[in-house]
């Protein structure tokens, strides 16, 4: 029955995930739901001294999947997590090939490693932990489904090739050597009081625990305590009833031995521990280092999606999920390739020669799980300032060869551009206060190559003036009009 | 020669017979001069002060009924202007009842096929949704197409154009049997107006390549390639300024008019009269009717004026 449930349970949440990163689910609360089962890019928001994406739901979430994972162990690694569920399928393909598994052993020192290292860059309000986090490198993969062949796409790639190869042969590879959130969830394992116990005096003659276990953790009837995900295919398997999930209260560590399982405290040595808390220190110290080499940019030089609020503290935030890029209609959130630097790549700016930000639009607003993207109601967003458009008159068609043209006040959404006369002709007018920086006029323009109308990114984002309202007189509501002809 | 009694009578009546002849071979097209004055059906029907879809009712009954233009077993194309991601109540796009009773006008008229698109300027599917013509169009039975997929565009050579040689054309635009033009009337920076004449940006691929090149000549030559068999201007909720995709519903009047015509330019001198502006001072006009598809001259042409006031 067990097995049975599971399979579901991960089936169901890689089509959530699937569904989220392609961007089909757009309500925040089923959003905000399975962002809140993402420890990493999630509680991300808390050092900033923001709440994530829908506060206390979110919140909610996530401390109810702590407090499941303190209590029962690493369910959210067995019966959700999608990249477990993949290479749990790399495995069995690489069985079908008559590989023989292996358990992923000997990475103890280097998962604690980066561990600390994420938690410290975490703490200190980097989102640089992004190469190692799960959620972030699966957005990346499903992202590769849209642009494939781009610079950006080979961190997809190349965490595809992460999550498919090793696992052919290293059952759950990813998780036991990389993971930083499941090797969270293996600490908080150690002390749950209730998780899967062999019972000692069985020596797994029968096998058939050591062969349902998709991590291959067990041996001789002992569970490696590391590697172990809490699944219950074990407890399944087993006819005697030595394998099965038990409740136990914390403190009574020393029956652990009786029961044969090899415990995960002991066999982490405080030497690994120690250097799991200093190399957090590495990573404490090593982001505002990170920080310096994205903002080494300087000025601004791309336009960041609504809500992103400050140039700098974007690229600092932003996990590079490809989140807000699938869920974008228009089509104008696009992942940087190398511009930005190495440390920007894949992360998120908007590519005014694709398309333009689409004015009666919040789609990528409620879908950002790090809060590099800050919600903001439509009515409100429509007024938010994320770059400034200007006019290059000696390449404009109106002042430049006196023809009538108009292509970006046609466009232009809140009245930031008039058309005054000009000599014979009309041209185009700059009213800045409207301008929201949407590059709908930067997308309209007919010159060629380069663009008589640009807008040049901001550092800090603004609030433009509300819609200028009409300069005339309103016509007299009294009686109808009659023909002017 | 002796002039007899006889002779005379005969030279007489041959003289009567020779004077008459050429007055009763020419009768029939005489007639037919005389009657210019009063034709069968008015060049341009506007009417005012009622629901968009009663005043087409009311519109095309003075046209002389939709069967004038559209034959039985035709395929029908509606062109509308959807081009923004705006409701109906802020006057950006055409009213979707009218557009509704277009299409369903059309059926009674006997049409096969009625369709309806536009190469919208926002995301489509928004403009589709939210202008409510979406809806409108399949309630009647019309089918909406797309026209954001460059597959249904073909090129086409504009006869006699200057400027815009050719054009990659929607081809409901070039196959469909009749074109009902049914724009909404605005205020536009570049055009100065939007009517009938420039709806005509919504059936080619490329728009920008309009604006570039001459905006005005461009909106005049287009119809040199076909010149739309009826234009509906909508002029129910008119933006007088700020267009065409407006501020705030400040810019709006509610003039309650919709304006019919078999000639464009005749119909976009009327609609820049309800717009406040002369029609002199629109360039594409002063070109289109140069060009020989349409009459400026409003004052010769003979107008129907319709109040369904109550």
């Amino acid at each position: 029955m067990a097995p049975r449930i599971r399979l579901l349970c991960q089936a169901a949440f890689l089509c959530l995930s699937l569904a989220v990163f392609a961007g089909l689910v757009t309500d925040r609360h089923a959003v905000s739901l399975y962002h809140g089962l993402h420890l990493f890019p999630t509680m991300s928001c808390l050092p900033w001294f923001s709440l994530p994406p829908l506060g206390t739901f979110t919140l909610g979430v996530a401390g109810v999947l702590l407090a499941a994972t303190l209590l029962f162990g690493r369910l959210y690694c067995s019966f959700l997590c999608p990249v477990g569920f993949l290479q749990e399928l790399a495995r069995q393909a690489g069985q079908a090939m008559g590989w023989a598994g292996r358990p992923c052993r000997g990475w103890t020192m280097a998962r604690l490693l980066i561990l600390g290292l994420c938690l410290g860059l975490l703490a200190r309000r980097s989102s640089a932990y992004l190469y190692f986090d799960h959620f972030s490198n699966l957005g990346r993969v499903y992202g590769l489904a849209s642009r494939p062949g781009a610079v950006e796409g080979l961190m997809g790639l190349a965490f595809l090739a992460i999550m498919v190869l090793p696992p052919l042969r290293w059952a759950r590879w990813f998780c036991g050597a990389l993971c930083p959130s499941g090797t969270l969830f293996m600490l908080m394992q150690t002390v749950a009081p209730g998780k899967v116990r062999s019972r000692g005096n069985c020596g797994g003659d029968c096998g058939r625990c050591a062969a349902a276990c998709p991590a291959l953790c067990i041996s001789g009837g002992r569970i490696d305590a590391k590697l172990c995900v809490n699944c219950l295919e074990c407890s399944a398997a087993c006819s005697s009833g030595a394998m099965a999930f038990r409740f136990r209260r914390p403190g009574r560590t020393a029956s652990a031995k009786s029961e044969g399982d090899v415990p995960a405290a002991a066999a982490l040595s405080r030497r690994q521990l120690l250097a799991a808390a200093g190399l957090s220190i590495l990573g404490w110290c090593g982001a505002p280092w990170v920080r310096k080499s994205l903002a080494a940019a300087g000025p601004a030089r791309a336009v960041i999606p609504p809500g992103g609020k400050a140039y700098a503290d974007f690229l600092e935030r932003c996990v590079a999920c490809q989140t807000c890029v699938a869920v974008c209609p228009s089509r104008v959130l696009a992942p940087v390739g190398m511009e930005l630097g190495a440390g920007g790549l894949a992360k998120v700016r908007l590519d005014y020669g694709a398309s333009y930000c689409a004015y009666e639009c919040n789609a990528c607003l409620a879908v950002c799980p790090s809060g590099a993207i800050s919600y903001f109601p439509l009515e409100a967003k429509k007024r938010i300032r994320i770059g400034k458009s200007r006019l290059i008159k000696e390449i404009c068609i109106p002042y430049a060869f006196g023809r009538d043209c108009g292509a970006c006040q046609e466009q232009c959404p809140t009245g930031a551009i008039t058309m005054e006369p000009y000599r014979e002709v009309y041209a185009p007018v700059q009213h800045e206060d409207y301008c929201i920086g949407c590059g709908a006029c930067q997308f309209a323009c007919p010159t060629q190559p380069r663009k008589a109308i640009v807008v040049d990114p901001l550092d800090v984002h603004g609030f433009a003036a509300a819609p200028r309202a009409a300069a005339r007189r309103k016509q007299s509501a009294g009686g109808p009009v009659g023909f002017p002809f | 020669m002796d002039i007899t009694r006889k002779g005379l009578l005969k030279l007489g009546l041959s003289a009567v017979a020779g004077g008459l002849l050429p007055p009763l071979l020419r009768r029939p097209l005489l007639g037919r001069e005389k009657e210019t004055p009063r034709p069968a059906f008015p060049d341009l029907v506007a009417v005012r002060d009622d629901s968009p879809a009663r005043m087409f009712d009311a519109g095309i009954r003075a046209l002389g009924g939709l069967e004038r233009f559209v034959k039985k077993g035709q395929s029908v194309l509606v062109k509308p202007n959807i081009g923004w991601d705006k409701t109906p109540s802020e006057g950006a796009t055409t009213n979707p009842d009218l557009v509704g009773r277009i299409v369903a006008a059309a059926y009674e008229a006997g049409a096969r096929k009625v369709y309806c698109f536009d190469h919208t300027c926002n995301r489509e599917e928004d403009c589709y949704l939210r202008s409510g013509i979406a809806a409108a169009v399949k309630k009647n039975g019309g089918e909406m197409r797309s026209g954001a997929d460059r597959k249904s565009y073909r090129q086409a050579a504009i006869p006699g154009a200057q400027v815009l040689k050719g054009a990659l054309v929607h081809t409901l635009f070039l196959d469909c049997d009749v074109v009902i033009n049914a724009p909404v009337l605005k205020s536009h920076g570049g055009g100065r107006m939007t009517a009938a004449l420039k709806n005509h940006m919504g059936v080619v691929w490329d728009r920008r390549y309009w604006h570039g090149n001459g905006l005005h000549r461009c909106i005049a030559e287009f119809p040199l390639l076909r010149k739309p068999d009826l234009n509906v201007v909508d002029a129910f909720l008119v933006m007088m300024e700020n267009g065409p995709y407006g501020g705030t519903t400040d810019d709006l009047d509610m003039k309650k008019m919709q304006l019919l015509s078999a000639d464009p330019v005749l119909a976009d001198t009327a609609a820049a009269k309800v717009l406040g502006r002369a029609p002199e001072s629109i360039p594409y006009l002063k070109l289109a009717a140069e060009l020989g598809l349409g009459s400026m001259d409003i004052d010769r042409a003979a107008v129907k004026r319709v109040s369904l006031k109550v």
